[in-house]
């Protein structure tokens, strides 16, 4: 069974890392880890370790929230383009950011794990 | 199709929706028809399971319609529930399996609140990587909107053109959910608040008009609905027995995206837009600018304008533009949701693939009433789950 699990994932991110997978056979980087590469098929997979810094894409402040996030509304979600070339979403825990400014991971701790987040770098 | 609503609804349950749908559907039949006619049911159903605590709808369906032994299938793709459901009716007729095929959908949603709905909205998304983080579904079209006013320049009173027009032909339409222009509620509410609005852009600039995810306001989202449609799809050879004027089915295209909205190239497109408008363009043998009347997802007013450009009907990053010249109107080059779209129209989730098709369908036969685009002949009905994980397109043409 594959190794590049969500649990994985979400272990990792326990350690304020954040992991992914690079194919072998196509280089190919994915950020969240995936047990096949989507672009060329191979599941000859490594674990690939990303700094976490980069540049909005896109941004949103969320009025209307989800209940488990109903404490912290209004709250800012971001999709980030990582330095290395791939994108991921996450909190956002900064306000004056906007599409092109540059952020850094952050990890927000809660009872039932953690959460990916971004913070002004 | 029932007509779409957030109270009428309330006494029923989504089976007696569904049965209300179908039953107008047979009714139309210029011929008559009959259930038992049917050699298949397909529903879409988006969350049958969080809001009536009910699975297997499409056993179901068919056991209200009076359909038992005939198979039924329930489709779940989000909001392209229905949209997947024709597809997959009129794939079923073109394989020689079925000859006549029932599909449709529906969505029982005002079971729960604003909050819950949120949250159930929210599972069509990834439920690890984007709900996990705190993004809504009206979240990622925000996203999608920051993305594309930065790469674009486009601007949010440009999407506010498409609520409004999308409220003045919902005026027209006796289904919609909102048959009131934006003018019109902003004077209602003006006068129970106490507030009064110059014009529409006052009013949606007001303190009325709350922020849902920003950029998107209230008025950008489409609201919770209740309600149900049907089609009847048959076979050439068979659609002769029940009616003289048919409209045919001459294309269809789907295809599939990355579920999370982060892992597009271009956070602006959704690339199964195009991809499925592709297929489904090239099977009719018609190109964008041949088609007539289009009824395209607009969940968010910003939906809409990356849908028309996908579609090709305009250049990317034009759609915004376009729309405020008043190219989408009624009376607009290529009318855009007559119907007044899921914005005015409503949007219960699951029945809003099939709800365009009964819209097309309409339209092709020139019978839309007081939304009827003059000597419509070519139709498409575009239909997308979630952040464009999935998208149908069909097209349509008058028998």
């Amino acid at each position: 069974m594959t190794e590049y699990t969500v649990k994985a994932y979400k272990d990792h991110l326990m350690n304020e890392e954040l992991v992914g997978v690079e194919c072998k056979s196509c280089g190919h980087l994915m950020l969240p880890p995936r047990p096949l590469c989507n672009k060329c098929g191979s599941m000859d997979l490594r674990w690939r370790q990303y700094k976490g810094k980069g540049a909005v894409a896109a941004k949103t402040v969320i009025a209307v929230p989800l209940t488990r996030f109903q404490d912290r509304c209004p709250y800012g979600v971001v999709i980030v383009t990582l330095d290395e070339g791939v994108s991921i979403s996450g909190l956002l825990l900064d306000e004056n950011i906007d599409v092109g400014s540059r952020v850094e991971a952050a990890y927000v701790k809660e009872e039932d794990g953690v959460v990916l987040a971004f913070k002004a770098a | 199709m029932t007509r779409f609503h957030h109270r009428l609804h309330q006494d029923k349950q989504g089976r007696e929706l569904f049965v209300e749908a179908a039953l107008e559907a047979a009714e139309s039949v210029d011929n008559g028809f009959a259930f038992g006619d049917a050699d298949a049911l397909y529903l879409g159903y988006f969350s049958s399971d969080m809001f009536e605590h009910q699975g297997h709808t499409a056993a179901l369906m068919a056991d209200w319609l009076g359909m038992n032994p005939k198979p039924a299938y329930r489709v779940e793709d989000a909001c392209a529930s229905s949209g997947v459901a024709v597809n997959a009716g009129i794939q079923a007729i073109a394989s020689g399996m079925c000859d006549v095929v029932i599909v449709g959908g529906v969505e029982k949603m005002r079971t729960l609140g604003t909050k819950e709905v949120t949250d159930t909205l929210a599972l069509a998304a990834d439920a690890n990587y984007e709900a996990g983080v705190g993004f809504t579904f009206p979240g990622l079209y925000a996203a999608i909107a920051s993305a594309h006013f930065s790469k674009y320049g486009s601007t949010w009173e440009q999407l506010q053109q498409i609520a409004i027009k999308n409220h003045v032909n919902g005026k027209k339409n006796p289904k919609a959910q909102y048959q009131e222009t934006i003018k019109e509620i902003a004077d209602k509410l003006g006068e129970r608040k106490g507030m009064s609005f110059r014009d529409e852009m006052d009013f949606l600039n007001s303190s009325l008009n709350p922020v849902v995810a920003s950029p998107l306001k209230l008025f950008d989202c489409c609201p919770i609905s209740d309600g149900a449609a049907a089609v009847i799809l048959a076979a050439d050879d068979v659609a002769k027995k029940y009616t003289d004027t048919p409209v045919r089915a001459t294309g269809i295209g789907q295809a599939s995206d990355t579920m999370a909205l982060h892992d597009r190239d271009d956070l602006t497109s959704l690339r199964a837009t195009g991809f499925a408008a592709g297929q489904a363009y090239k099977m009719a043998e018609v190109e964008a600018r041949h088609v007539d009347v289009a009824c395209v997802h607009d969940c968010f007013t910003i939906a809409e304008v990356v849908a028309t450009e996908d579609l090709g009907f305009f250049a990317k990053g034009e759609g915004g533009k376009a729309a405020s010249e008043g190219r989408t109107a009624l009376d607009g080059e290529i009318p855009v949701n007559p119907d007044g779209g899921l914005k005015a129209k409503g949007h219960p989730v699951g029945a809003t693939g099939a709800g365009m098709v009964y819209e097309i369908f309409n339209q092709l036969r020139g019978q839309a009433g007081e939304h009827q685009i003059a000597d419509a002949e070519i139709g498409l009905v575009h239909n997308v789950g979630a952040a464009g994980a999935t998208a149908t397109v069909q097209i349509y043409r008058r028998g």
